[in-house]
């Protein structure tokens, strides 16, 4: 009896386990058919129905670096700026260094784009290589690697001495890789956060529609953004440093990646 | 008969009137009173410091017109005839008229000059006058009190280059008095001036304190140019022991002066020889228009989606080093496609001569042709004096979307932009035609924020080394625990104080009378041994006398205590209490053991 009883969890389980697979490659292959599908739609010129089509895709809350990619060209050819390098820049934080995501954020930063393209050098701007993801990982596993090592020694006194020059090593190599991660983040945190979609957006000194215009931002210009409204974003002009109120459809937010 | 009575007012007048008469009589007689003729010679002072000047009198007195005599020649002395004046005097009735012939002296070296006894004859009678000596003491030198440079970075300048010129006073004593100083400018250009106190020089052992005047100067023509030289007027007070005490009007002025000398003097500088050059023919550019220095230019414009006709606000920015204030906008070349509208201009100064600085244009352009315009602002060529070279500065092209006038409309501030209307690509985007499309679809992955940003992220970054931590500490912490037991006594007592002080609130919440004494005796006894050391149930009544008021526990605070003594004393016997009595004694029994945990813990 009991052998029965752990067989028919087995097989519950099995079915289970095959059923969501099942599920999730189904809904992987039907992505992957919308998005050749939109792909061809942009190579025959049809940029606005390639759009639709990739933003109409069943990827949930998920992404690839490849759709964003191709959306942000589909956009580009559409002439909307903001939009293609807002899907850029979405792209390079998940893959920061992906030659091509990064050929078409250099092309679009040309001349004309913005008022001075991408004036965020910092000495920490070589951290952008690696997105706060693997920098983490990379921390993570030093320092583990650090600890076990500590408690090796810790537990076998006789591999202490002779493990001390690795301990030491290894130590070192985490602390850099924590001060590392902790560079990389404070970094990411106070680049400006969000990109204007539309030309010549009126920023506004309250957010209401019947506010006065302050000043317009450009067209895939990158601001600071802080959400203090419903339906609206404070937003501030990190080269002028004037700051006032944006409609959020204006504006697109990128994640701290 | 009639009786009058004799009027005396008018006898004293009359004899008031007579005395008058009789004065004014009298003064005439004086005028005709004459001194006795004479003739004297008088020296301002006595002492004079070398290159200095005396004033020698010849006063001639009822002598008549005397002509000016012509003095003997003095040595080591320059003698100028200074002029007449005539002077008229009554002193006791008797008149005198002296004219006076007065003298400059001026000795040139220290010594003394001895004037000799002069004779006139008047009228057949010869006169002669007492010798006079004059003291001659070293003087002043004011070549040894200061002195005047021009100071110029180089020798050698180009036509419309502004650079500073520097005028340094140093001076061991500073003038009561001065003017700024005056330079001879022949081919230069005056700018902005600016004056300032520098640190103390030492030049040939001597300590100088030092002033300076900067000026900009621009070159304006080509040659040998002798600049200066300058000078600089100054008024010195000394203090000159060997004058006379002034005299008449002077007098009135003495206290005014101090009784001190005044030398005016103006210091004057060398002048300088600069070689002023005109910038080479030999490959000068074209557009060049006389812009001296090193410039950069930047030019942004806004807004850069126009329609055809909308006018554009461009901003040329124009920073550096040179004669940066007179530069002007440059023309736009014909047939660019926009009409040039020039506006404002302004100069911020980098430093307080203006020799550096940021020029800012503003002007307006109106986009003439729809489509995507590239507007190159005319390159800025400018002669550089440091590399001796011409060198020009093209700022990025401008790239506007200009959509067709015929659909524009001007966005009036203030409303909301419309849905995004079909777009013109700028040439950014078009310059982004030829990328390729991705044909792999690549792995999904989310675009939440990473989990670095999450507090858990960092407990589990940190975790073993947690461990490691835990496990190093443990063994020390127990260690000092042994070693130290009244320290473990005490945070027992701590942790036991904690304890009953929650059951105290719990029990008088609850109406608990004989578990709420118990917990109350136990956080008093527990405070007690923190406070007075000792173990906890030692402690009665006794010790808010003896020990806790000369400790410095408040009066108040004491009889409070005292009572909760009483009150603990007498719960032992009836544990029962009416309601509310609880809540009023756990609140004033947290107030006594709140002041006596003020008190110094025993060690």
């Amino acid at each position: 009896m009991k052998f029965r009883s752990h067989t028919r969890w087995l097989t519950w389980g099995i079915s289970l386990f095959l059923g969501i697979d099942l599920s999730i490659h189904a809904q992987t292959n039907a992505v992957e058919v919308g998005f050749q599908a939109a792909n061809a739609q942009v190579a025959a010129g049809k940029f606005a129905e390639g759009k639709a089509q990739y933003s109409q895709l069943p990827t949930g809350e998920k992404t690839s670096v490849a759709l964003e990619y191709n959306r942000g060209v589909a956009h580009s050819r559409l002439g909307e700026v903001g939009q293609a390098r807002a899907h850029w820049l979405l792209a390079e934080r998940l893959a920061p260094r992906n030659p091509a995501v990064q050929n078409a954020l250099h092309r679009s930063s040309g001349p004309g784009t913005t008022p001075a393209a991408e004036p965020f050098d910092s000495p920490l701007s070589w951290t952008d290589a690696l997105t706060l993801n693997e920098w983490g990982a990379l921390a993570l596993i030093l320092t583990w690697f650090w600890g076990a090592m500590l408690l090796l020694g810790r537990g076998k006194p006789s591999f202490a001495a002779a493990l001390r020059g690795y301990t030491l090593g290894a130590g070192l190599l985490a602390v850099v890789s924590v001060g590392l991660l902790a560079g990389a983040w404070a970094r990411r945190a106070r680049l400006p956060d969000a990109i204007v979609l539309r030309p010549e957006t009126l920023v506004r000194v309250s957010p209401l529609d019947e506010a006065r215009g302050a000043f317009s931002l450009a067209e895939g210009v990158r601001v600071r953004s802080q959400a203090a409204r419903a339906g609206w974003f404070l937003v501030e002009d990190p080269l002028t440093r004037r700051f006032g109120w944006v409609k959020s459809e204006a504006l697109l937010r990128l994640p701290l990646q | 008969m009639r009786y009058s009575r004799p009027n005396f007012r008018s006898s004293a007048n009359t004899l008031r009137l007579s005395r008058w008469l009789l004065s004014l009589l009298g003064f005439f007689l004086a005028l005709q009173l004459r001194a006795e003729p004479s003739f004297t010679t008088e020296l301002d002072r006595e002492r004079v410091n070398a290159g200095d000047t005396a004033t020698l009198k010849l006063i001639f007195t009822d002598l008549g017109e005397v002509e000016a005599p012509t003095l003997p020649a003095l040595t080591n002395c320059t003698i100028r005839y200074q002029g007449v004046s005539r002077q008229l005097s009554i002193v006791n009735f008797t008149r005198s008229s002296s004219i006076i012939h007065q003298y400059s002296l001026q000795p040139q070296n220290p010594g003394t000059v001895s004037i000799p006894g002069l004779q006139v004859e008047v009228d057949g009678k010869t006169y002669t006058s007492q010798p006079l000596t004059l003291q001659v003491g070293q003087g002043i030198n004011m070549e040894s009190i200061g002195f005047l440079r021009l100071v110029a970075p180089r020798s050698e300048f180009y036509v419309g280059e502004t650079f500073p010129l520097e005028i340094r006073f140093y001076y061991r004593e500073a003038p009561a008095r001065q003017a700024p100083p005056t330079l001879k400018l022949d081919g230069f250009i005056k700018g902005r001036q600016t004056v300032e106190n520098l640190p103390p020089e030492t030049l040939t052992n001597v300590l100088y304190s030092v002033v300076r005047w900067s000026l900009a100067l621009t070159a304006v023509k080509a040659g040998e140019l002798t600049l200066g030289p300058a000078e600089f007027q100054t008024l010195y007070l000394f203090n000159n022991p060997g004058r006379r005490r002034a005299r008449g009007v002077e007098a009135l002025f003495e206290p005014l002066l101090g009784g001190a000398e005044q030398k005016q003097h103006a210091f004057q500088s060398d002048s300088l020889t600069l070689r002023v050059l005109n910038p080479p023919a030999a490959g000068r550019p074209a557009n060049f228009n006389g812009a001296v220095g090193r410039f950069r230019v930047e030019v942004t414009a806004s807004p850069t989606n126009v329609a055809a006709g909308d006018p554009v606000t461009v901003r040329v920015q124009v920073s550096g080093q040179g004669n940066i204030e007179g530069l002007r906008l440059p023309e736009l070349p014909a047939g660019s496609g926009f009409q040039l509208y020039p506006g404002t201009n302004s100069f911020t100064e980098g430093d307080s001569l203006g020799l550096s600085g940021i020029k800012t244009f503003e002007a307006v352009i109106v986009p003439e042709v729809p489509g995507v315009q590239s507007l190159k602002w005319p390159w800025l060529t400018y002669w550089d004096p440091g590399a001796k070279a011409y060198a020009a500065d093209q700022p990025r092209p401008l790239v506007l979307n200009v959509r067709p006038g015929a659909n524009a409309q001007a966005q009036p501030v203030g409303t909301v932009p419309g849905p995004p209307e079909p777009r013109t690509p700028p040439t950014s985007v078009a310059a982004t035609a030829e990328l390729a499309l991705l044909q792999e679809l690549g792995p999904l992955a989310s675009l939440a924020a990473s989990p670095v940003t999450q507090p858990w992220f960092w407990g589990v970054l940190g975790f073993p080394l947690a461990v490691y931590a835990a496990l190093v500490l443990a063994p020390i912490l127990r260690q000092q625990r042994a070693e130290d037991p009244k320290r473990t006594a005490r945070q027992q007592a701590r942790r036991e104080l904690t304890k009953y002080t929650n059951a105290l609130r719990e029990r008088a919440h609850q109406g608990q009378g004989p578990q709420f004494f118990a917990a109350l005796n136990g956080a008093l006894q527990q405070q007690l041994a923190l406070t007075l050391g000792g173990p906890p149930g030692s402690f009665t009544d006794d010790v808010v006398e003896t020990r806790l008021v000369p400790a410095g526990l408040p009066p108040e605070a004491a009889e409070r205590l005292q009572d909760l003594f009483n009150r603990l004393a007498e719960a032992r016997f009836s544990p029962t209490v009416s309601a509310g009595e609880l809540p009023h004694l756990r609140e004033r029994a947290e107030q006594v053991l709140a002041a006596v945990r003020q008190l110094p813990e025993a060690t």
